[in-house]
């Protein structure tokens, strides 16, 4: 018989990072879950991208057990790190704190393409496009 | 170490604007803090197809800026309340005991190949089998609970690799779990380091539950370096260990032995590497290769593996 599902858990760590600080630690003991396991299990799928934040969805089930898959890093962060910039800018409209070449967009929009609601790269880019512009950040061809 | 717990319940779109406003407000560079979605409520009672669901944030009572980050999160929640339908936030205060120790109400005795694993608590409630091993064990906040299956490889492992009257090492030690169980096999001396000082006074407290022949050494330490005197001959010149365990990760494996950890093993000495996942093994078997240690046994469980090396 499959498992019964307690709850599903989302959250963004650093990767390789994960420890029983909060939020993790909060977020999972009182689930009755091994925080540990999960930290262990966590750093070493993200080991490899050290740097970025990977969100990562858990499932809990009642017997305290649990499965997770990880996530693409969110599309601000990837946005920032491309453009450079610490943080996005407070009047997105007038103060510009950026520029994305249409390649930079292509290619975060390739990375987040499986956990967006898009058909395709060019819906997919066109989405990423938004968010940088919300951020402050020009596209330049 | 006490926490303040803020939690709001919101159907879909409002749980993504409410975790966008924690993950901005109490979110750090070091990605701590943070906003956590919880979606429950699934049957028997509960929609599976519109859950509703409750996103946290929990605030470290005792940072300076704790009240202000607070405040400014309250205010943001009564802004937010007034585009989107939002429950009324709820603060309590969690104190880490709460949810530390939860998991421990499942963590119960274990057998892993010649070991029996016995919970502190579970004490006088289970008996080891003839041959058996036991381990007593308070995990704690350390890593090593022997649940994990890279722990359990190398409890299967460590039979044949630690003998008698071998001097062992034990690097990245969390719980201390390997080094009871190399002194329960008869090793003559065990020392153990961690970079972590909760996890050197976990394994000193374990091994003191465990009544071992002989004492375990733990030492706070990020891997060898020549002036620290954990580093400086053990018995004899050169420093020698008969049997190094590193139930770690693979970078982390990669980063000790750039270190030199394996020319600390003495003449015929071997290495029991462990925490690999087996997407990232022929990476770290080529650069073992590269340092020429040679595989000389390999286990496997669920996607984990497990490396005997010398």
């Amino acid at each position: 018989m499959a498992k019964k599902v307690k709850a599903i858990v989302k959250l963004q760590i650093m990767a390789g990072k994960a420890n029983p600080a909060s939020p993790v630690g909060p977020a999972l003991g009182q689930h009755g879950v091994n925080i540990m396991a999960f930290c262990k299990d966590y750093n070493a799928r993200t080991a490899n991208q050290t740097g970025t934040v990977i969100p990562v969805e858990i499932t809990i089930y009642t017997d305290q057990s649990f499965t997770f898959v990880t996530k693409t890093p969110p599309a601000a962060d990837l946005i920032k790190q491309a453009a450079g910039v610490a943080k996005g800018s407070d009047k997105p409209k007038t103060a510009k704190v950026g520029a994305l070449t249409r390649k930079q967009v292509r290619d975060i929009a390739e990375l987040k393409l499986k956990d967006l609601n898009a058909y395709d790269v060019d819906q997919a880019m066109r989405m990423i496009e938004g968010s940088a512009r919300s951020m402050g950040i020009a596209i330049s061809d | 170490m006490q926490w303040v717990e803020i939690s709001v319940r919101a159907d879909g779109e409002a749980a993504e604007a409410v975790s966008e406003l924690f993950n901005r407000l109490n979110g750090r560079p070091d990605g701590q803090g943070g906003a956590v979605t919880e979606v429950s409520g699934f049957d028997p009672v509960g929609d599976a197809h519109r859950p509703f669901a409750t996103v946290r944030t929990y605030l470290s009572a005792g940072e300076p800026d704790a009240a202000e980050r607070q405040r400014r999160i309250e205010e943001g929640l009564w802004f937010l309340g007034r585009i989107y339908p939002l429950g009324e936030p709820q603060i309590r205060p969690l104190a880490e005991e709460d949810w530390a120790n939860a998991w421990k109400a499942s963590y119960r005795p274990l057998h892993v190949g010649r070991f029996l694993i016995i919970p502190e608590w579970e004490q006088g409630s289970v008996q080891p089998a003839e041959g058996e091993l036991p381990i007593v064990l308070d995990p704690g906040m350390a890593f090593g609970t022997g649940l994990h299956p890279s722990t359990q490889l190398c409890l299967q492992a460590m039979p044949d690799v630690v003998r008698p009257g071998l001097r062992v090492l034990d690097a990245g030690c969390g719980s201390g779990i390997l080094s009871i169980a190399a002194a329960r096999l008869g090793a003559r001396r065990v020392d153990a380091f961690d970079i972590d000082p909760i996890a050197v006074t976990a394994t000193l407290e374990n091994a003191a539950l465990n009544d071992l022949p002989i004492r375990i050494n733990a030492v706070q330490s990020e891997g060898p370096r020549a002036a620290d005197p954990f580093w400086l001959p053990v018995d004899a010149a050169p420093p020698a260990w008969d049997v190094i365990l590193v139930n770690i990760l693979p970078h982390v494996i990669r980063g000790l032995i750039e270190q030199g950890l394996h020319t600390y093993r003495a003449a015929g000495g071997q290495m029991l590497l462990a925490g690999i996942i087996e997407e990232r093994e022929p990476e770290l078997t080529a650069f073992l290769a590269e340092q020429g240690l040679a595989v000389r046994r390999r286990l496997g469980q669920g996607d984990w593996v497990a490396l005997v090396v010398a």
